[in-house]
């Protein structure tokens, strides 16, 4: 079956006499383009939980778009992805893409502007708005270009942050998230 | 013997020796070294003297061809007997030295010394008891290497001044020379060895290394084939359909 593309035709409204922007059509939520140097300085400044907050609701926002694109419950994998990512993309976060570790979930994004630490809670808004399901977060790795960030339970995520924490690579978390075996 | 014993024979041997160098002497009085040893008409064995008299060895009055200075020989014979008493004995017969004696009793010539000198080395009657073997060892001191000795002889100064004045021969090469200076030695000269002896022959002189290292590339040739992979095992089981049954495995962990 051949996955649906993702359609970017009047994702965003600019109405120049009212200076407005809309995401999401003639109905859609109303948006604010932000340097990403103003969301930096936010995320030096600002408290672990408010970083936290403001990703999540970042995410939100990109999912519950996505998700008016798709049926959650029942759409593929790769045509959810790429609704997902489309959105995305045009919110200015970054390329999103998936990885299956086993049967852990990795979402993985290029080149985005933002920090891990707000990252990581944006995409588990995503995910969780586009899928209707309560999603915990784990930011994996996170390099100039990439980071990875693991979906699970709230106990999974909390396993596979200690691990981390405790020197044991990303790799090796996932695995023993596993039980041992994949 | 006694020493009272020693000390009255030294007593004698003094009054000998005053005695005589007061008489006119036929020779200016001088002692030269000892020559090489020469052929003498008769060898004493030594050991057989050794006895309470010892006479003075019979050594034959060999006199040199032409002799051109009297030589007053001190005939020091010094019997070591069993019980460690010394005995010395000095004999003044005008004699030729003309043959080297045993090394307990040598014929000792010491360098030129007055008779005065000597008189006066022989020490008080209360040192006599170390006496002996400091005068011996004073006698011994100016004794020439002989022949079989180690012991390195320097040129006469008149030869050595000869070979300054004019030249010598061979130059001998410096006995001491200055320590090597600090730094890189110098290349040892270049050796040729006989190839016979050492076996090598002909060897082939090395290349001089070019400093610019050039890789030698040594590639294998494959050849392209489409039965390389063996699959052992299954391929990952789980395969969600849909995004949901994916997120709710991962969230099943």
């Amino acid at each position: 079956m051949a996955v649906p593309s993702f359609d970017p035709s009047h994702a965003v409204r600019f109405d120049l006499p009212h200076g407005s922007v809309r995401a999401g059509g003639d109905g859609g939520e109303r948006v604010l383009l932000v340097p990403t140097s103003a969301l930096d300085d936010l995320v030096l400044s600002a408290p672990q939980e408010a970083v936290e907050a403001l990703g999540r609701a970042l995410g939100a926002a990109i999912g519950r778009r996505a998700a008016a694109r798709m049926d959650p419950k029942s759409v593929p994998i790769d045509a959810f992805v790429t609704q997902l990512a489309g959105e995305a993309a045009i919110a200015g976060v970054g390329a999103l893409s998936i990885e299956r570790w086993g049967r852990a979930l990795v979402v993985v994004v290029e080149d985005s502007p933002l920090s891990g630490t707000l990252l990581a809670p944006l995409v588990a808004a995503a995910v969780e708005a586009a899928s209707g399901k309560h999603v915990a977060c784990a930011l994996l790795s996170r390099d100039e270009r990439t980071a990875r960030v693991l979906l699970g339970s709230e106990t999974g995520i909390a396993r596979a942050r200690e691990w981390i924490a405790s020197g044991v690579p990303w790799g090796e978390a996932l695995v023993k998230l596993h039980g041992g075996g994949v | 013997m006694s020493k009272t014993e020693q000390i009255a024979k030294l007593e004698a041997l003094l009054a000998r020796v005053v005695s005589r160098a007061a008489e006119p002497r036929r020779r200016p009085v001088a002692v030269t070294a000892a020559r090489a040893p020469d052929p003498v008409a008769e060898l004493v064995d030594l050991d057989e003297v050794d006895a309470e008299t010892i006479p003075p060895p019979p050594v034959a009055p060999v006199r040199a061809p032409a002799p051109t200075e009297a030589e007053v020989v001190m005939e020091v014979e010094v019997v070591q007997e069993t019980g460690g008493d010394t005995l010395i004995e000095v004999a003044t017969e005008e004699v030729v030295i003309a043959e080297s004696l045993g090394s307990r009793e040598r014929l000792v010539a010491a360098a030129p010394v007055t008779l005065a000198a000597l008189v006066a080395e022989v020490p008080p009657p209360e040192r006599l008891d170390e006496s002996p073997p400091e005068l011996l060892a004073a006698v011994e001191e100016v004794e020439d290497a002989p022949l079989s000795s180690r012991r390195p002889v320097a040129p006469e100064p008149e030869e050595r001044l000869a070979d300054m004045a004019f030249g010598a021969e061979e130059p001998s090469p410096p006995r001491h020379t200055p320590p090597p200076e600090s730094g890189r030695l110098p290349a040892a000269p270049a050796v040729e060895f006989d190839a016979d002896v050492t076996g090598v022959r002909e060897a082939t002189p090395i290349a001089p290394r070019s400093r610019e290292l050039v890789p030698e590339p040594t590639r294998a040739e494959l050849a392209p084939s489409d039965a390389v992979a063996d699959l052992v095992g299954e391929a990952q089981r789980f395969a969600p359909a849909t995004f949901a049954a994916l997120l709710d495995a991962s969230l099943a962990l």
